[in-house]
């Protein structure tokens, strides 16, 4: 169900349009990370760290090509353990969803339409995000060359746009940078990439090297945050600290010829990767929750994971602390490597000790 | 089935967007194009100028379109909310293009008006902020005949003349920036309306210096000029001087840089600002046949010599009178000599030890021939 097969570079593109959705729509003053040129030392950790976690997975889905992290889960768990991991994927996406959904309604009603009503920015968008993840990753993953191919004009226009008011005196030198900072931005960047995870779920969908798949993912990623820093930080210096959203003064400050104020088309194209960005972590939530809820059909599989995820991003919507602290815990890192990286590493374990035991024990 | 699915989900998203609710029509807003602030009294006073629709019924229009409402407060929200009662209108900041802020408004009250347009989702970054000895309300408030002068004219003066760099763009993104760094300092351009029979042109004046959000100098407009050629925002300035041979001479430029490096001496940091520019002569008083051969690399030292002179006068009541960095040069020691800058629990400690060197080397490009009545 929801499936369809992929090719790795589909899948490569599918993914950073929904992670370049959450880079843009970054908000300073909700974390303490880092500023500086030693940004791009983190970022560059970023790739290390982020193959690092899955290597696990590498091996694992080298050995069982076709197969997911649950398919593999209920084949080394059996089947209360392979339901006890598709319980914990099914959560993590929904918190991913209910997260993602939160942060567009946060991004829309500060700098779009403060008057709008929260239920209705949250219902509109999950529906939509719902209704999509509905066509199965293929359908998805088609469109996306599409919206990437206008994401990057827009981006060009923004570069360009940007260029002339760029001063290298606007970045912070490397030495004033603190290691506590570099860590937290580190930590920040990866758990914000639940993409990573994504991976793991549509190991099975991939035609293709999944591991290269994810490396060209994973460089792609840090390299394009590499590149927004230094846009945002070049042209802005300190004053994109005072920005709720640094990256849509920029599009906003920015003249290409006598072109002023383009926020608003480039605007009008987020809010369509941000739509994708909430579709693919319904997608996954209902591929996860399909494995152990698998009697439901799929319309209203679809339907009940959308309701808890509105549910859930209506929760953190109304109450910024509940939402601080949820992206704390998501920054600690722990969901993230508790998918990504342990449990195919016992999988991994497991499977191992499975192949060792002689026959007839 | 899925066709009818589709079809109700489409239905319910039209119905559903969450933009649209709630909206006003265009005649419920207040098109702002100018706010000017002032500050008597412990009370705010807020003026704009907005758009109207010219009409020969309503007496506080003009053929212009352009309109003024006033409203007092102890804050500038509440300012604005008096103004909304008022007009029974609601306030659009997103046409706005000029923010006028009054000496006393801008000497007490900088850091809450700057923040608080700062924060307004409405208010573009890029719009230009003014000072005026006279009261704000003033500059926006003038008529040139029958009509108000709107804000996109006064914008456009003031980005004219910035081409010669006789003024320059102290937009709100700018005026953010200088104010959040510790190191820098805030230069605002200061104009005043020059009234002549029944025509009022609003002019730049000079500018003003402030420091930790308060006033500490007052600039003439000779030193614009200053601090356009170290900012390298020059573009077509006309420099002119005096040959004993030629007589008066002036130069435009055509194209010009300047670079800034550091260094460190005797614990204090020296800022060496080299200033290329290229130029055209635009007139010679008494035109010379082998000008080129004889006269021109005299005439070339002297453009620098005066280009020069007006960099130190900026630097001098900038920098040396009053501890005034509005040239980024702390960004560039930043950026150049880390350690050195690092070296400093308060970087602002920095500025008072700042010495310039500058240099300036003019390259005439182009001599037109002569026209002389024969």
């Amino acid at each position: 169900m929801l499936g369809g097969n992929v090719r790795v570079r589909q899948l490569v593109v599918l993914l950073l349009v929904s992670r370049i959705f959450t880079t843009l729509t970054y908000i300073p003053q909700a974390g303490k990370s880092t500023s500086g040129l030693v940004t791009l030392l983190v970022n560059g950790a970023g790739i290390v760290a982020a193959i690092l976690l899955a290597l696990p997975a590498f091996v694992v889905f080298h050995k069982n090509k076709g197969q997911n992290v649950l398919d593999l889960s209920y084949t080394t768990f059996g089947r209360v353990g392979g339901s006890a991991v598709a319980g914990l994927y099914t959560l993590y996406f929904l918190a991913c969803t209910a997260i993602a959904a939160a942060k567009f309604e946060y991004f829309v009603t500060t700098v779009l339409f403060p008057q709008s009503a929260s239920a209705a920015v949250l219902f509109t968008v999950i529906l939509t995000g719902a209704v999509i993840a509905s066509f199965g990753l293929e359908g998805i993953s088609r469109s996306t060359l599409v919206v990437m191919a206008v994401f990057v004009l827009s981006l060009a226009i923004t570069v360009f746009s940007v260029f002339p008011i760029i001063h290298t005196y606007n970045y912070l030198p490397m030495a004033m940078g603190s290691l506590d900072k570099m860590v937290y931005g580190l930590l920040e960047s990866l758990s914000q990439t639940a993409e990573l995870a994504f991976f793991m779920l549509a190991a099975s969908s991939i035609k293709g090297s999944f591991a290269k798949g994810y490396c060209a993912f994973v460089t792609i990623t840090f390299a394009g945050f590499m590149l927004f820093y230094l846009l945002v930080e070049g042209s802005m210096g300190i004053f994109a600290l005072s920005q709720p959203f640094p990256f849509y003064t920029l599009a906003s400050i920015g003249e290409f010829f006598s072109f002023e104020r383009q926020e608003a088309i480039h605007v009008s194209i987020w809010i369509f990767m941000g739509t994708l960005n909430i579709a693919i972590y319904v997608w996954a939530a209902c591929v996860s929750a399909s494995y152990w809820a698998g009697k439901l059909k799929k319309p209203v599989l679809i339907a009940a994971v959308g309701i808890v995820a509105f549910g859930l991003a209506w929760l953190l919507a109304g109450n910024l602390k509940l939402f601080a602290d949820v992206l704390f815990a998501m920054r600690t890192l722990i969901p993230l490597a508790a998918v990504v990286f342990l449990v195919p590493l016992l999988l991994l374990v497991f499977s191992k000790r499975r192949a060792k035991k002689p026959c007839g024990k | 089935m899925r066709k009818i699915s589709l079809a109700l989900v489409l239905a319910v998203l039209c119905v559903s967007l969450g933009g649209c609710f709630p909206v006003s029509q265009l005649n419920e807003r207040i098109l702002i194009q100018a706010i000017a602030v002032d500050y008597e009294g412990g009370l705010f006073d807020v003026t704009l100028q907005y758009f109207v629709a010219p009409s020969g019924e309503n007496n506080n229009t003009d053929v212009t379109g352009s309109a003024l409402i006033s409203g007092q407060g102890e804050n500038l929200s509440e300012a604005f909310r008096s103004i909304a009662v008022r007009s029974s209108q609601t306030l659009f900041f997103g046409h706005n293009r000029l923010l006028v802020i009054g000496q006393n408004a801008l000497d007490q009250k900088f850091s809450e008006i700057i923040h608080f347009f700062n924060t307004d989702h409405q208010t573009h970054p890029n719009i230009s902020i003014l000072t005026t000895f006279t009261k704000a309300s003033d500059i926006i408030s003038n008529k040139i005949g029958q009509n108000t002068i709107r804000a996109q004219e006064i914008e456009e003066t003031i980005k004219n003349v910035a081409q010669t760099g006789d003024s320059f763009m102290s937009t709100l993104f700018y005026v953010v920036k200088s104010h959040m760094d510790p190191t820098q300092q805030t230069a605002i351009l200061k104009v005043q309306p020059i009234e002549n029979f029944d025509d009022v042109r609003i002019v730049v004046d000079g500018v003003t210096l402030l420091k930790d959000g308060r006033i500490v100098a007052q600039g003439d407009v000779d030193m614009i000029r200053g601090i356009n050629w170290i900012r390298s925002d020059i573009q077509k300035a006309v420099v002119t001087v005096e040959d004993a041979d030629i007589g008066l001479i002036s130069c435009e430029s055509i194209a010009t840089s300047a670079k800034t490096h550091v260094t460190i001496e005797n614990g204090a940091p020296i800022v060496w600002v080299d200033v290329n520019n290229t130029c055209r002569v635009l007139e010679m008083q008494n035109g010379d046949p082998d000008f080129i051969q004889t006269k021109m690399q005299q005439v070339e030292q002297e453009v620098s010599a005066a280009i020069q002179a007006e960099m130190e006068h900026a630097i001098d009541i900038a920098l040396y009178q009053n501890d005034c960095d509005v040239f980024d040069f702390c960004n560039y020691i930043r950026s150049q000599q880390t350690d050195y800058f690092l070296s400093f629990e308060d970087p602002s400690q920095i500025v008072p030890l700042i010495q310039v060197r500058t240099s300036v080397n003019t390259r005439i490009e182009r001599v037109h021939p002569r026209t002389e009545y024969r």
